[in-house]
């Protein structure tokens, strides 16, 4: 055996559990893993538990800013219900595609001919199926988990262009609290579906979402901001995407986007076939792009460059 | 050692003894050195008995290569790709214990890349596990009474599937 063999075999170091009987080390670690484990691992033991559920834990997670950048798409064949192909959105990652095990329970979110794209961000929507089954909401399609709790848009009313910001906190399942703000010519009616049992606990945001008449109606989630894409009137060539920072409570104007931009340099016969599917904030600002489906062709289109890149042919599969 | 000639040379021990002769300018990232240089308690051989020949003779591999400075803009953008393939390599290590010791050696050299390199793959070799796999790997003594551990999953039972 060789002087650095029998160091390293006497070294208790090398035990994984003397890392983990130090609570930083430990809280380095956990800080990274996804929102669901935050929560499945809180029963591995008391220590666990402890530092899963301390509130600094949660605000030093928050400040991680690349945990949970949306690592893809999952493109379903309603031929082929069981497999999925996924669609790599990471800019480190080469798109590539590669089939998966249908394994994970999704809401779908947008159906086109016959192929659905199931948005995968990190596997949060397992937080939000059987919530959204239970309360019956038509458009649970467009929630997300962001900051601690379930957020989602509504229009409820086209015509008169009501609009809806839901949040649902679900901290504590016994008493679940959903907070929603409806917007309607410049009126905030702000109201407590859930009434909490048995304390006073209620929670009441106040978020401001710029006045439009027609939302896509969807939000997005990229490097902990929160996104939504509204247009001003339908038939509109210009849409504008807005953030919400974590911890904040503002919507905010993060790119205008004229679709002329990338449509005018296409031959003739090009069209667009779906709303904004996913937005991705890069790890560098002049990676960001959206995605969207331009005659059957999935495609990213780079927010600053605003370049076309192709990452799937729906016609081809 | 190296084949610049005219950065000033610093000398590490690991726990077992071996000498290492690094460049300063490469050895600044770890907080922990810098500031014993700082203090010029650098003069002679920086003893690190917290970390093995092994671990550190990869950590001395990690922070070379991110010393590395691209020439120009160009350059750049290839040398960000390169560190991200090298980064991914570095984690793919044949002994999980060597992942852990790197945290361990990152956390005392107060190397923040590096810290936040290998938190994350040990995290990424964990996420996908259940509770009672992440027990058995990390030999983590469940600690719980059946009614506590009850009671936890049932608080966070839509988490399970």
């Amino acid at each position: 055996m060789s002087k650095n063999q029998a160091n390293h075999a006497r070294d208790n170091y090398a035990q994984p559990h003397s890392i983990l009987i130090n609570d930083d080390l430990l809280i380095e670690i956990l800080i990274r893993l996804p929102i669901l484990c935050m929560y499945l691992f809180t029963s591995v033991s008391k220590q666990w538990r402890r530092i899963l559920t301390s509130p600094h834990f949660t605000w030093n997670r928050s400040q991680i800013h690349n945990l949970d950048p949306p690592a893809g798409l999952f493109v379903s064949h309603n031929i082929y219900p069981f497999k999925c192909d996924f669609v790599s959105l990471d800019s480190i990652i080469q798109s590539r595609k590669g089939t998966v095990e249908n394994s994970f329970t999704l809401a779908s979110t947008e159906a086109v001919e016959n192929v659905k794209i199931v948005q995968s961000c990190n596997g949060n929507w397992k937080l939000c199926r059987d919530w959204f089954n239970f309360f019956s909401f038509d458009h649970f399609d467009s929630a997300i988990y962001w900051n601690g709790a379930l957020h989602w848009l509504e229009t409820e009313d086209i015509q008169d262009g009501y609009l809806k910001h839901y949040k649902l906190n679900i901290k504590d399942r016994d008493h679940p609290i959903l907070t929603t703000i409806q917007i309607h010519q410049g009126l905030h009616w702000v109201s407590n579906f859930f009434e909490p049992l048995g304390n006073n606990l209620r929670v009441c945001i106040t978020i401001q979402i710029p006045q439009t008449l027609h939302v896509e109606g969807k939000l997005f989630e990229s490097r902990g901001c929160l996104l939504v894409v509204l247009r001003d009137y339908i038939g509109s060539r210009e849409f504008t995407i807005y953030e919400m920072r974590k911890w904040c409570s503002m919507w905010s104007v993060r790119y205008l986007v004229n679709t002329d931009d990338f449509m005018n340099p296409l031959p003739e016969g090009w069209s667009i076939w779906s709303i904004v599917w996913s937005i991705v904030l890069g790890e560098r600002e002049e990676d960001s792009c959206l995605v969207i489906n331009l005659s059957g062709k999935v495609v990213e289109y780079n927010l600053i460059s605003k370049t076309l890149h192709e990452i799937y042919d729906i016609g081809s599969n | 050692m190296s084949s610049s000639s005219s950065s000033k040379m610093i000398e590490l021990r690991s726990s077992d003894g071996e000498t290492f002769h690094v460049e300063e300018t490469v050895v600044l990232q770890s907080e922990t050195i810098k500031q014993m240089i700082d203090d010029d308690c650098a003069n002679a051989a920086i003893p690190l008995p917290n970390v093995t020949s092994m671990t550190l003779a990869k950590v001395i591999e990690y922070i070379k290569k991110h010393a590395e400075k691209p020439k120009d803009d160009d350059d750049k953008k290839v040398a960000e790709e390169d560190l991200k393939k090298f980064d991914a390599e570095f984690v793919k290590v044949d002994q999980e214990s060597m992942l852990f010791d790197l945290v361990r050696a990152a956390n005392y050299l107060n190397i923040k890349s590096l810290l936040d390199l290998t938190c994350q793959a040990v995290a990424d070799s964990i996420k996908d596990l259940s509770v009672e796999e992440v027990r058995k790997k990390f030999n983590i003594q469940n600690d719980f009474t059946p009614e506590e551990e009850a009671k936890v999953r049932k608080e966070n039972a839509w988490a399970f599937d």
